[in-house]
């Protein structure tokens, strides 16, 4: 049997005959399969949808209470049947909720790892390496250029910044769901104690990492603050506002961006950040291809981002590899994929 | 060599003239002798030692890497310098030793090398320092620091923290 015969590659997601579903589709489905709640992933009008609890609570603050017909919670390492397919969820360190998803059938076993990241983040669960036939990796930073670092050198930058500039408020933009909540952590654990500020359009998801356990010190709105009280501040914002007339309100604006896209020059230029921070949620090349090697998957299914590069990196190493094409997953760290955010603030 | 590089890189995405002031100020005042000094020759353009060629830099990222990978990298990246900075095999963190890499101990070796120890110098250099510091020497050795500065700015900010410490 070919993996081909139990999971379909089609253009709206691949797709699980013998199960009879899809994970992460891009169009509306009778039963979908979430594996994380960015909204390039995670869409509203499926009829029945498994995912994490965590997912599934997203869901519901990002689109309404009826964002599916029927919703069914599942937990990390639980074992599901449906029809002829067993699946299970694993931690993938992207954000809260984050899973990849196993599929067994017919002796055959498949990884769908959707996006990840194999560093540690206070604000989700650790990823888990599954050993698997057939793994199914992303590839936004499928590209030797493209090696993340440390996160908390980054932070030691910004802390650096702010202690030099104590006049300018730093406008931190950052990706409302995940990103911004690690980041706050991140700053947290470097030291710094004082209120950290938010757009509003970070407020619910921030809410709700705090209400599953996670200590982000004292997060408050920066709407209403006056404007000298924000210098020497920090604030974290949907990247796409750092370059609205939002940042009016705040003292001298300095403005930065979290993203693993601020590694190349010319990106950071693009946005006009001033100070670009390496951070990021998805796995970097070193992490993409030593996850590859650990399943001990033959062979490699590239959903999007750099597909070619990973694609020659697996064949050189002796894998089956082939490029997915499914159109509609974007890239949270794209400052101008600000859908989510917008989702939000109305 | 490190601490220079994160200057140069603040540098280059500051727009504003004073705060440009502001960075360079703090850097003097926080690096010794004589590192500051060359430096400021670094910053307005008065260094003068012997240029490595682009093909140099290729030929030295051709030994170290998949052909193909190189070129969809440099494709993307699309600046010479930052991609070979940036897919430079770094040994692990830990077996590195920037600190010790200095700005002046490149600058009085780039000065006396013979051209034919270059590459060999070069890439010892390059395994010693994280992305930013090989960015900043890549820019370095080849003549192409193009951070936004004029001549001007950094002479004076090295007369503010005269004025300011005295």
């Amino acid at each position: 049997m070919r993996a081909e015969d139990i999971l379909l590659p089609t253009s709206a997601g691949v797709y699980c005959e013998l199960g009879g579903f899809h994970i992460d589709p891009t169009r509306p489905v009778d039963r979908a399969l979430i594996t994380h709640a960015h909204s390039d992933h995670a869409r509203a009008g499926h009829g029945a949808v498994l995912a994490t609890q965590e997912t599934l609570d997203l869901m519901r603050l990002r689109y309404s209470e009826d964002f599916a017909r029927s919703a069914q919670a599942v937990d990390y390492g639980e074992k599901v049947s449906l029809d002829g397919a067993e699946v299970t969820f694993h931690p993938a360190g992207h954000v809260l909720g984050s899973a990849q998803i196993e599929i067994a059938a017919n002796g055959l076993r498949i990884v769908a790892s959707g996006d990840y990241k194999n560093v540690s983040d206070p604000t989700c669960a650790a990823f888990e390496c599954v050993a698997c036939d057939v793994f199914i990796t992303e590839a936004t930073f499928g590209l030797p250029v493209f090696r993340h670092g440390d996160p908390q050198v980054e932070i030691a930058k910004l802390l650096r910044s702010v202690a030099l500039f104590p006049d300018r408020a730093h406008l931190v933009g950052a990706y409302s769901l995940g990103k911004a909540q690690r980041l706050i952590a991140l700053i947290r654990s470097a030291g710094y104690d004082k209120p950290i500020y938010l757009h509003g359009a970070m407020e619910k998801t921030t809410r709700y990492y705090e209400s599953r356990g996670i200590d982000l010190g004292r997060v408050e709105l920066a709407r209403g603050v006056n404007k000298t009280e924000l210098a020497g501040t920090i604030t974290l914002c949907p990247p796409s506002i750092l370059r609205e007339p939002w940042s009016r309100r705040f003292p001298e604006p300095l403005s930065c961006l979290a993203s693993g896209w601020m590694r190349v020059r010319a990106r950071a230029r693009q946005q006009l950040v001033e100070l670009p921070l390496v951070i990021s949620d998805h796995a970097d090349w070193e992490g993409l291809t030593a996850t590859i090697a650990r399943t001990g998957a033959a062979e490699v299914w590239v959903t999007h981002g750099q597909e070619d590069a990973i694609v020659h990196w697996s064949v050189t190493q002796g894998l089956r590899a082939r490029p997915l094409d499914i159109a509609g997953y974007g890239d949270e760290d794209e400052p101008d994929s600000a859908s989510d955010d917008l989702a939000q603030v109305t | 060599m490190n601490r220079f590089a994160e200057l140069l890189d603040r540098l280059a995405y500051e727009p504003s003239g004073n705060n440009k002031l502001r960075l360079m100020i703090d850097y003097f005042r926080k690096t010794p002798d004589p590192e500051r000094g060359w430096a400021l020759a670094a910053l307005t353009g008065s260094l003068t030692f012997q240029h490595a060629k682009p093909s140099l830099i290729r030929a030295l990222i051709a030994e170290r890497t998949d052909p193909v990978l190189f070129e969809l990298s440099h494709d993307y990246v699309g600046d010479l310098s930052e991609t070979v900075a940036l897919m430079w095999p770094a040994k692990p963190r830990q077996e590195r030793r920037p600190q010790d890499l200095t700005l002046s101990s490149v600058v009085t070796a780039l000065s006396s090398l013979g051209k034919s120890e270059l590459p060999a110098q070069l890439a010892r250099w390059l395994d010693e320092l994280d992305e930013s510091g090989r960015w900043a020497l890549l820019k370095l050795v080849t003549g192409g620091l193009r951070i936004g500065v004029s001549g001007q700015l950094p002479l004076r900010s090295a007369r503010g923290i005269r004025r300011r410490s005295s």
